[in-house]
């Protein structure tokens, strides 16, 4: 195995060179040549293996010539009836079918013989590089060295236990497929061409990650998706040089482009249905092994809006749905900023009534609104915080506990006004509305600042915030692209899918804005 | 990669235009008309505004004829290399001193309508950094927030228009027109400063995407602040009468103040709250034909790092009026030497067509 070290700091660089050197001196140094003696490849695996106790190395010979074979594999990768029934079973006793033939099989045959009929299974692969094999091996494939033979055989057993498809966790639907990606890329790959069988559907694959060579599926769709953004896409996942990629909320980090934001730039779902509608529209999604979330490219700010269920219902309760979320978005920006500057600033500005009534819940508190705001919206998400992390059984009790008695709790002992309980309420419930939840706790955490400004300028604080953060938002790009599209710039085809969601037999065409070259969805004829 | 075109939308422009042209004086344009034209005012405010409709379409023939330069350029073709710098030097202090009036201005009302107790400083200054953020990021940046803020700025001033229409006393314009036409042409000379701020397409055109269509799209921007100044004025007067409207500091603050909901008891508040937009939207495009202006005559592309250096300049003339006479002095020089940059839009168009320089053939 290579073991590749970059560094820039040439003080790093010295105290590497020293590791290596005292490595070299310790273990023997491996060529990663193959040799014709089955012996010497054998020990090679081995130098790399034999302290790990999971690896398997199994010795027998090839019927009843006395050939040597050897197979090596890791336990717990790898489907045992494959290896039992398909590799070693043929090889050590069915081969000798042909024996009574031909006496027994010469050393110069047996490679062939093995490769063409004892090894039962389709997906072969052949190779004369240790690299290679070693991480075929790592990756869950079983290697197979037959003596006199400077080649190996990668036959792909790979089976280790998964976790089932299941329900999405963050993005459930009422109606719409109830299929949520998992963790094995394949699984995954399969979920999309199950719901799209066009060939042209391209699934490319690259390894990322100078250990943990992740496997990277990227996907799109020939003859929709713009070529310029595909390469786009290629281009920044091969400039990533980083020994292991985490998940796809790591490798989003990596590509995106504005890197000062708590705004995603890119969409991650857990849904297929959702990942196959976005190639649809001519974007790239992005698989990344061991994490159950695709990545839409590109994403616009409008896409975080859109929920799959969108489109299985009537246009006019979608638009309707959708609309709402446009406003809970806003709520939860704004309702802690505008309350507080109104009830401290600008009193006049709500109904004489309400606002006695304001003052006469807020008269036995003794913080200003904007103490008062801020630590009781760090209690909910101190909740909130907690009611993901803790076990599903405690965390209904908790969120009795939090949200009825601390807020109860808190009113009674005069530390809050039932307003402010009222307001905080409203913006939790509100962030929950966007359906996707890395945009909705971005979005909530601007709430923070703008409360600040709210209390020292009251309503021009807010619009100064509320400016801030639309500025902020036109001048992100994604990949050559405005995060704000359609509606800066305005795009006016695309605002069929916007606010409002057009009927389904309106949506001719496919959406301006990931640029596709096929534009036409519907022959209307 | 740029898969999405670059520059700036038909669209972008119609909305820049509007936005440039309604900010500040959307406050008091009222006042301006029923001062310099009594109770033909809406009238006079709509013939000014017909007016600054033709002036735009000149500058949009003149800028098309050098499509990929910008007026600092393009003058100094014209006039030859002295007069055009002396051009786009008046050009520049005039876009900066019009920053420091809107501020000042806004600033004044703010403290007046807003925030009585707050320091007209600190009111500045934060405006003005949010400012230096937007003009940071160039020409679509500006002209993407411009798209995003037109609706709400046309919906909160629509929304004081349409909610006065039916209180307007229609009695009260019986003495229209009783002395003739001229003086509603009189008068509307004294409204067409208020529509100032079209001057951003002496600057926009090289930045363009379609430069074919930026004639249709730059008249269209023109039409909101036509329609609100002329409609604002006529439901003023309709309502106040053309004597009390012109003595109000904020007649436009008058009728928003006479709408009120169930669940907004002041809608003056409401309406101040989203003028913020407007007259942020005026202050950025000034400044950044103030840098786009410095940067240019000096013959430099990148013009970030000069906003820097123009947004103090910009805030100590803001800050130096002491009383209403001295800021109304600072607005009328302002006033006039926009008169003089958006006329000479005319010599400009007529020399550039005998001397032969820009347009199709001579580019």
């Amino acid at each position: 195995m290579k073991i590749i070290k970059r560094s820039k700091n040439p003080k790093n660089k010295e105290v590497m060179d020293e590791q290596q050197q005292s490595m070299t001196k310790s273990e023997d140094c491996v060529s990663l040549d193959l040799s014709k003696k089955i012996e010497e490849n054998y020990e090679k695996f081995q130098a790399f293996l034999k302290e790990s106790s999971d690896a398997v190395f199994r010795k027998f010979k090839l019927g009843r010539s006395g050939i040597n074979c050897a197979l090596v594999y890791i336990d717990g990768l790898i489907d045992k009836n494959v290896v039992h029934d398909s590799i070693l079973r043929p090889m050590m006793f069915e081969i000798s079918h042909f024996e009574y033939e031909e006496d027994v099989i010469k050393p110069s045959d047996a490679y062939d013989l093995v490769l063409n009929h004892a090894v039962s299974v389709a997906d072969i692969k052949e190779t004369a590089s240790l690299d290679e094999a070693m991480l075929y091996v790592m990756s869950g494939e079983a290697a197979l060295m037959v003596d006199g033979f400077e080649k190996l055989i990668i036959v792909s057993a790979r089976g280790w236990a998964t976790r089932g498809i299941s329900d999405p966790q963050t993005e459930g639907v009422i109606r719409g497929a109830k299929e949520g990606f998992t963790e094995t890329l394949r699984t995954n790959t399969a979920l999309l061409r199950r719901k799209c069988k066009d060939p042209n559907m391209v699934i490319k694959t690259i390894r990322l990650g100078r250990r943990s060579k992740t496997d990277v599926a990227y996907i799109y769709i020939k003859g929709i998706t713009n070529p310029k953004l595909l390469e786009e896409v290629e281009e920044r996942l091969i400039k990533i040089d980083i020994d292991q990629i985490i998940s796809s909320g790591h490798l989003e980090q990596l590509i995106q482009d504005n890197r000062i934001t708590p705004i995603p730039q890119l969409q991650a779902t857990e849904r297929p249905d959702k990942a196959i509608a976005n190639l649809m529209e001519g974007r790239v999604i992005i698989l990344v092994d061991n994490s159950p979330f695709a990545l839409t490219i590109p994403t616009t700010f409008a896409q975080f809006f859109q929920s799959p269920e969108d489109y299985n219902e009537r246009w006019v309760v979608a638009s309707f749905i959708r609309s709402l979320r446009w406003i809970a978005s806003f709520l939860a920006v704004f309702t802690p900023a505008v309350y507080i500057a109104v009830v401290t600033y600008h009193s006049g500005l709500i109904p004489t009534r309400l606002a006695l009534s304001i003052a006469a819940t807020r008269a036995g508190v003794p913080f200003p609104s904007i103490i008062e705001a801020v630590l009781m919206e760090i209690t909910i998400e101190l909740l909130r915080e907690s009611g993901a992390r803790l076990p599903k059984a405690i965390g209904q009790t908790i969120g009795i506990v939090g949200g009825l008695i601390i807020g109860d709790a808190a009113v009674n002992a005069g530390l809050t006004s039932p307003i402010m309980v009222i307001v905080v309420a409203l913006t939790a419930i509100a962030s929950f509305v966007i359906p996707t939840y890395s945009a909705a706790i971005g979005l909530r955490t601007m709430r923070f600042p703008l409360m600040v400004l709210a209390a020292f300028f009251g309503l021009y604080g807010v619009m100064l915030g509320f400016i801030i953060i639309n500025i902020h938002l036109v001048s992100i790009k994604t990949f050559g692209m405005s995060f704000m599209t359609p509606q800066a710039p305005t795009i006016f085809h695309d605002l069929k899918d916007f606010v409002i969601r057009a009927p389904a037999r309106k949506m001719v065409k496919r959406p301006v804005q990931s640029y596709p070259i096929d534009m036409i969805r519907m022959d209307m004829e | 990669m740029q898969i999405q075109q670059k520059g700036v939308t038909g669209f972008q422009v119609s909305a820049t235009v509007a936005l440039s042209s309604i900010g500040l004086t959307v406050l008091f344009v009222p006042r301006i008309a029923a001062e310099h034209a009594g109770i033909d005012g809406a009238l006079a405010a709509f013939a000014a505004g017909i007016f600054s409709m033709i002036i735009t379409s000149i500058i949009i023939l003149l800028s098309k004829r050098f499509p990929n330069q910008t007026v600092i350029e393009y003058s100094q073709q014209i006039l030859g290399k002295y007069l055009g710098k002396i051009f786009g030097a008046i050009m520049m202090v005039y876009t900066l001193t019009v920053s420091s009036y809107i501020l000042r201005g806004f600033a004044d009302a703010m403290k007046i309508l807003l925030l009585p107790r707050t320091p007209l400083e600190v009111i500045m200054i934060c405006m003005l950094l949010i400012v230096l953020y937007c003009v940071h990021g160039g020409i679509s940046t500006i002209s993407k927030t411009f798209e995003i803020f037109l609706l709400p700025v046309l919906l909160v001033i629509g929304a004081t228009l349409l909610f006065n229409l039916s209180d307007v006393q229609l009695f009260r314009f019986r003495s229209s027109l009783s002395e003739g036409i001229l003086p509603v042409i009189q008068g509307a000379s004294g409204i067409t400063f208020s529509y100032l701020g079209y001057e951003i397409l002496f600057f926009l055109l090289p930045f363009v995407q379609d430069k074919q269509k930026v004639m249709l799209f730059g008249i269209i921007g023109m039409v909101p602040s036509i329609i609100i100044y002329s409609g604002l004025t006529f439901v003023a007067i309709g309502i106040l009468d053309s004597l009390p409207t012109s003595e109000l500091m904020y007649p436009t603050i008058h009728l928003a103040r006479r709408i009120g909901f169930e669940f907004i008891e002041r809608f003056d508040i409401f309406f101040i709250v989203f003028w913020i937009l407007a007259v942020f939207t005026s202050l950025t495009i000034y400044l950044y034909m103030a840098a786009i202006s410095l940067t240019r005559l000096i013959g430099l592309r990148n013009y970030k790092p000069f906003i820097s250096i123009l947004l103090p300049v910009c805030y100590s003339i803001a800050i130096l009026p002491q009383n209403i006479s001295e800021i109304g002095i600072l607005g009328l020089i302002t006033n006039y030497s926009g008169l003089f940059i958006i006329l000479n839009s005319i010599p400009l168009l007529i020399l550039s067509i005998i001397r032969k320089k820009g347009g199709v053939n001579n580019a």
